[in-house]
């Protein structure tokens, strides 16, 4: 039976309160629990027809990504986005390693799919955040190693198009691996900054970047 | 509904990557999600962002759509949701960067007493809503309609965040309880 807390917290993140997250599965299905209260709010608006337009639009953005697939074929073989990387550590705590992963033309479920991951670092750096991205799914999943949160402080996960302003990810649990909806494309950076217990209060990073890095897709 | 178009199969042939059922799936559900999304933007053009970015995720996670968990429609209204909120909360930061202040708005929430006889989840939710006292109503129903933040809502009710909050919870507490009795 999920505790009260447990159904509040669901609820709030239906509402959109909160960001999803990394949640369990748990969690998870408790949050379309209330989904699918709430779902009769939306679903009951008079309907509106959206302009041409739009399903234009869809079509032009899933074309490009066809066009991504098509370009991996021409290369030939186990073409992938295999690698990324970047430091500059904006503070002495240390830096980031991010990598992307592609599973764009394959599904979740193939035995295909494969990840690449390497951490690499200056040699006096004592921690680093590694943020492995799915294109396909719209997830990234991020692993800290080695991080600590200072007292009272929590530490927020941040993703940005280039030019544009940061979009909170979600809070960074330094001892656990977490997957979060991101849609992120190579070129854009994430970073971490320190901010208040719970977060940024404003929903911009308001507190010192301890981590940054920008996603690049190297071909083999 | 033609029995062979629900969403629930559209999305299962979208998981195989049938762009005709994607197409298929984009005329029976755009009007409702638009609805959604115009409803949360408040904006034309933000609104089209939103559902485009509500197609491409849903083109993008059909495989992880679980018929069990939830209609289709329900699915992708959840997306629409998300989508919405993130593109004004996207906004909403240009425009305090810019200006400094947040934006407030007036705000109406909807009548939809005239749908309630399509909707029997509807009629029990709107029940249940009835139940709260005004001021939690208004709070779940800014959250969902408005996807206002909490700190938003604390400035409307001039109150602190953390009463916002405490008051929330209650009020879902009892919706909650009105719901599971209900369902």
């Amino acid at each position: 039976m999920p505790s009260k807390t447990a159904h509040a917290k669901a609820a709030e993140k239906a509402l959109g309160l909160d960001p999803i997250g990394a949640e369990t599965r748990a969690e998870a299905d408790l949050r379309r629990q209330w989904e699918r209260y709430f779902a009769p709010l939306g679903l009951a608006l008079p309907e509106v027809q959206p302009p041409d337009d739009v399903w234009y639009r869809i079509q032009a953005s899933l074309d490009r990504a066809e066009d991504r697939k098509t370009i991996k074929r021409m290369r030939g073989g186990l073409w992938r986005w295999r690698f990324a990387s970047l430091f500059f550590a904006a503070a002495a705590a240390g830096l980031a390693a991010f990598v992307v992963t592609s599973t764009l033309d394959t599904a979740p479920t193939e035995a295909t799919q494969r990840k690449y991951v390497a951490v690499v670092t200056p040699e006096d750096a004592t921690s680093a955040v590694i943020v492995e991205v799915d294109l396909e799914a719209g997830t990234a999943s991020i692993r800290p190693v080695g991080v600590t949160v200072p007292e009272g402080k929590t530490l927020q996960v941040w993703t940005a198009e280039p030019d544009a302003a940061p979009r909170p990810v979600g809070l960074l649990d330094p001892d656990a691996v977490q997957v979060f909806d991101v849609m992120a494309d190579p070129g854009d950076a994430f970073a971490v900054s320190v901010e208040p217990e719970g977060g940024s209060p404003t929903g911009a990073p308001t507190g010192e970047v301890v981590y940054h890095g920008t996603l690049i897709a190297v071909p083999d | 509904m033609d029995e062979e178009y629900t969403p629930e199969r559209l999305l299962a042939a979208v998981a195989r990557r049938d762009s005709d059922a994607f197409r298929r799936l984009y005329k029976l559900g755009s009007p409702k999600l638009f609805a959604i999304t115009l409803r949360i933007c408040r904006d034309r053009s933000l609104a089209e962002d939103a559902l485009q970015e509500t197609f491409t995720s849903v083109w993008r996670r059909a495989s992880a759509y679980d018929p069990r968990k939830a209609t289709g429609m329900v699915w992708m209204s959840a997306i629409a949701r998300n989508r919405s909120i993130d593109a004004l909360r996207r906004r909403q930061k240009d425009a305090r960067l810019q200006t400094g202040t947040y934006q407030e708005d007036t705000t109406q929430i909807p009548d939809l007493a005239g749908a309630r006889a399509d909707y029997a989840e509807l009629d029990a939710l709107l029940h249940c809503l009835d139940q709260l006292d005004e001021a939690q109503r208004e709070t779940v129903l800014l959250a969902y309609y408005e996807g206002w933040t909490r700190e938003e809502l604390s400035r409307r009710f001039e109150m602190p965040v953390n009463t916002v909050k405490t008051r929330l919870r209650r009020g879902l507490a009892k919706l909650r309880t009105c719901l599971e009795r209900a369902g």
